[in-house]
């Protein structure tokens, strides 16, 4: 029996498809890189995608999939940037989203329990009318699933800075590993699993902490100097508040460009708190003590909440390709990395955006702005994306997820841990079946990688020949060629 | 021709924000990916990654694309959604009711047209109605309310007004004359809008209708055009314009604008007072098409003893009856049916005793459904409802 028949057997056939046209759909997220360049970095087609609906499905798939040696890439709403659900030797893809449900939400212990396909979104409604709230959510919301902010790390985003990440809140997990078998975590080992990319095990289910409602107050300031935007940014990270953006004078200026009425300035912070009475005028004195700026309207404040998950998007359609990577550094060092970044990026449309983090730190997104239908200038701006990660890491910072294409960086990235990492993978995925070519390994060897890069960069038309053909070459030689080169190696 | 919308399909962001709903109790933007299997290619973002497929050259058209592509109800419900806006005028750049009408349109052009639709489309062509009807009875009703063939207000019936929903003409007619309006009517003139063909993608027979239509409007003088049809409103009023890519040279108004402009002024007079609770259904052309929203709701709480209860998803986020400009429901019954349950749930759940719609298609899609499930509903069209109360 065929793939597609053994796991229509499982989960029946309604809930899984072999059509070239999913086959295509599922073969990328929200990164912008066109089908040419896919394959050269070791991406493939998946041969089928399935709907699990409940976790047993997922067990038994798992079961499946390890006895037969197939690749597995499990996918939530599919709204990251990295590449992190893209298939590597193709196989089948999870689709998770369509496990929803909403198992429980007890108020009295302050938890609720989901099944990890849900939106975080769908979730926060559910338990608005409770009264609480979750202390860490994407901004991505209203698209990203549960299980996917849990594996891509849960430390960027809105009440991040005030609660702390997500894998603080987790109570506990139930995760299916690669041979199927299912289980329960505690807080504590719970955190092997955050931030994993579905390379350790497919979280199906979560047990999260939720906190009582109070009050929200949002506050915008601009400010005539980056300088004066920065020092108020350090000091930010002393209060905590509830969520924080930041936005540089190009951003502002994309903004303006697409239509806003924000005001011409250097820097630009979205400020929200959400504490209790007493609490609250409190820090919103400070805030205005520190920020050295103009304070801006409560409407405009107000507005650049209720936008918070289309900003970063709504500029896209002036590139109309938005290239980004997400750093994640120390606040005390951004205003160094940043005049770095400048200096490497001039010339190129780009802007800075940035979301409060954890621990003081800023998950930054350079944004380049290029257009993906002139493969030459895409493929020249994509070469910048490692540079950027580079000064990164001078500055004690490093990106904030590896997906697939960041994972040429790996021993950057890793650096010794990375021999840990792998032990880790071992023990629980030994035959590398769970979304291989992510996190631990790179479907490309690095030194390949590194002359691939260079290749982007300097002969940048010879690169564009090059992948096209290797876009024409089938699926199988892609997939046999990197496990040659990685045997070589 | 897809070609045309190259830049629109680069403009999406794959952000996927198209597929989720801010309601507390509706969960879904695209009924069709609820009812389905829920893969992506059956809503928005995997529709346009397949357009962009094909545009790349990846994805070649075939019978199974064309299946697909006709499950799109064309609702415009993740257009609303769509976070790659034009901050200018908040418009979505990313169409995709328009994106997967070009490529039906290809499509039919390399020979895929499904069997039902050619039929369809065949019937348009050569009765100039969607039913295959006798032009003859447009001259009937012309006949009866002895409306003349010239004026300055032209009323618009429609293939449902005529064939399928006569109450509905006949009330708007009568609401137009007791108004003081002196409605002319085109009577065998009148050809087919066109809405099917044009969404359904041919295009050529979609012009057809457009050119005559606009030919015998101008003759007869038209100055303002009304139109209880949610679907002829939104394609003469939008799609006309685009097909001879120029202005009207007249006005098209739908007869709840007409009425709440009355409203506003004080001049409706009803004579009997409905002490019912009414819920209203959003036709996806007279809403997120055509942007009119407030006008039947004026006009429904105007009415004296209507008390108008909202459904979980109205206005901007209302949800589509499951018609889909006839399209899925003729190629995809079952898939239609399950959709239009989905708004009798939500009308019955309002508690309300009148479900009303201002669109033929969308009142007789869920009387249909609503009849098959029992559910303790009257459906009535806006027209028929309000000139009940004005004892026409």
């Amino acid at each position: 029996m065929s793939v597609y028949e053994d796991i229509a057997a499982i989960v029946g056939e309604e809930r899984i498809s072999e059509s070239n046209l999913d086959r295509i759909c599922y073969s990328h997220d929200l990164a912008p890189l066109p089908d040419d360049l896919l394959k050269g970095f070791g991406a493939t087609k998946p041969d089928v995608v399935v709907r699990p609906g409940n976790l047993s499905h997922v067990a038994d798939i798992m079961k499946y999939a390890s006895g037969k040696n197939i690749p597995v890439s499990p996918r939530g709403g599919g709204s990251w940037g990295l590449g992190g659900v893209i298939p590597v030797g193709g196989g089948i893809v999870l689709d998770l989203s369509g496990m929803n449900r909403i198992i429980e939400v007890n108020i009295e212990d302050e938890y609720v329990t989901v099944e990890t396909g849900v939106e975080w979104k769908r979730l926060t409604n559910a338990i608005k009318k409770h009264g609480f709230y979750v202390g860490a959510c994407p901004t991505s919301a209203p698209v990203a699933t549960v299980g996917g902010y849990i594996s891509t790390g849960g430390s960027s985003g809105i009440g991040v800075s005030q609660h702390g990440p997500l894998g603080d809140h987790i109570i506990s997990l139930k995760v299916v590993l690669a041979d199927g078998t299912v289980v329960q975590t505690n807080p504590w080992d719970s955190w092997v699993f955050v931030g994993s990319e579905g390379t350790l095990g497919i979280v199906c289910e979560a047990t999260i902490k939720i906190f009582k409602k109070s009050k929200m107050k949002h506050m915008l300031f601009g400010f005539d100097s980056l300088d004066a935007g920065l020092e108020a940014v350090i000091k930010l990270n002393e209060i905590n508040p509830y969520y924080f953006t930041i936005m540089d004078d190009g951003f502002i200026r994309l903004l303006k460009e697409k239509g806003s009425q924000l005001p011409e300035s250097k820097m630009i912070l979205s400020i929200t708190l959400n504490d209790m009475d007493g609490v609250q005028e409190e820090k919103e004195k400070i805030i205005e003590s520190v920020c050295r700026g103009t304070r801006l309207s409560d409407d405009m404040a107000e507005e650049e909440w209720e936008n918070r998950y289309k900003t970063a998007l709504s500029i896209k359609s002036l590139g109309p390709t938005l290239l980004t990577q997400e750093i994640r550094l120390p606040a005390r060092f951004l205003g160094q990395a940043l005049s770095e970044w400048k200096t490497v990026l001039k010339g190129k449309r780009f802007a800075f955006k940035g979301v409060c983090s954890d621990n003081g730190a800023i998950n930054l997104f350079p944004v380049v702005l290029t257009d993906e239908r002139n493969k030459n200038e895409f493929i020249k701006t994509l070469s910048y994306t490692r540079e950027i990660a580079r000064i990164g890491r001078k500055y004690n910072g490093d990106v904030y997820g590896i997906g697939l294409f960041n994972s040429n960086q790996m021993t950057d990235i890793h650096g010794k841990s990375l021999e840990v990492m792998k032990e880790i993978k071992m023990i629980l995925d030994s035959k590398n079946i769970l979304n291989p070519g992510k996190t631990v390994e790179s479907p490309i060897p690095d030194f390949f990688l590194s002359f691939i890069f260079t290749l982007m960069k300097h002969a940048t038309p010879l690169f564009a020949f090059l992948a096209k053909s290797v876009n024409r070459l089938p699926d199988s030689f892609v997939n046999n060629a990197s496990k040659f080169l990685k045997g070589r190696k | 021709m897809l070609e045309k919308y190259r830049y629109n399909v680069a403009r999406c962001a794959r952000c996927g924000i198209c597929r989720a709903k801010y309601s507390e109790k509706v969960h879904y933007v695209c009924p069709v990916r609820e009812h389905t299997g829920g893969f992506e290619h059956y809503f928005s973002r995997g529709r346009v990654a397949v357009a962009a497929g094909i545009l790349e050259g990846a994805i070649d058209y075939s019978p199974e694309l064309v299946d697909v592509l006709y499950t799109c109800l064309g609702c415009k419900s993740c257009v609303e959604q769509c976070g790659s806006v034009d901050m200018r005028n908040g418009k979505s750049l990313v169409d995709t009711a328009k994106i997967v009408r070009e490529m039906r349109e290809d499509a039919i052009a390399l020979g895929l047209e499904p069997k039902i639709m050619q039929e369809l489309h065949a019937t348009v062509s050569k009765t100039k109605n969607t039913f295959g009807g006798n032009l003859e009875e447009k001259n009937k009703l012309a006949k009866k309310f002895e409306l003349p063939e010239k004026g300055d207000t032209i009323f618009f019936s429609g293939c449902y007004g005529v064939y399928r929903d006569r109450k509905e003409a006949e009330a708007t007619i009568k609401i137009l004359k007791a108004t003081g309006a002196a409605p002319a009517y085109l009577a065998d003139k009148e050809w087919c809008c066109g809405v099917m063909e044009y969404w359904g993608g041919n295009t050529k027979v979609a012009r057809d209708m457009a050119l005559h239509n606009l030919e015998a409007l101008t003759t007869a003088g038209v100055k303002t055009l009304v139109t209880a049809c949610s679907g002829c409103l939104d394609t003469i009023k939008d799609i006309y314009p685009e097909i001879i890519e120029d202005k009207l040279p007249f006005k098209v108004i739908h007869i709840s604008e007409y009425l709440a402009d009355l409203v506003e002024k004080g001049e409706l007079k009803f004579t009997k007072e409905i002490n019912k609770t009414v819920t209203y259904h959003d036709p996806c052309h007279l809403g997120r098409h055509a942007r009119i929203f407030d006008a039947p709701r004026k006009v429904i709480e105007s009415i004296p003893g209507i008390t108008l209860k909202e459904m979980e998803r109205n206005r901007e986020a209302s949800g589509c009856c499951g018609s889909g400009i006839g399209a899925v429901r003729a190629l995809e019954p079952d898939l239609a049916l399950a959709i239009t349950n989905d708004r009798i749930k939500e009308a019955v759940a309002t508690g309300a005793e009148v479900l009303t719609s201002a669109c033929p298609m969308c009142v007789e899609q869920l009387t249909l459904a609503g009849r098959a499930s029992k559910a303790k509903l009257e459906y009535i069209n806006l027209p028929a409802l309000v000139a009940e109360a004005m004892g026409l």
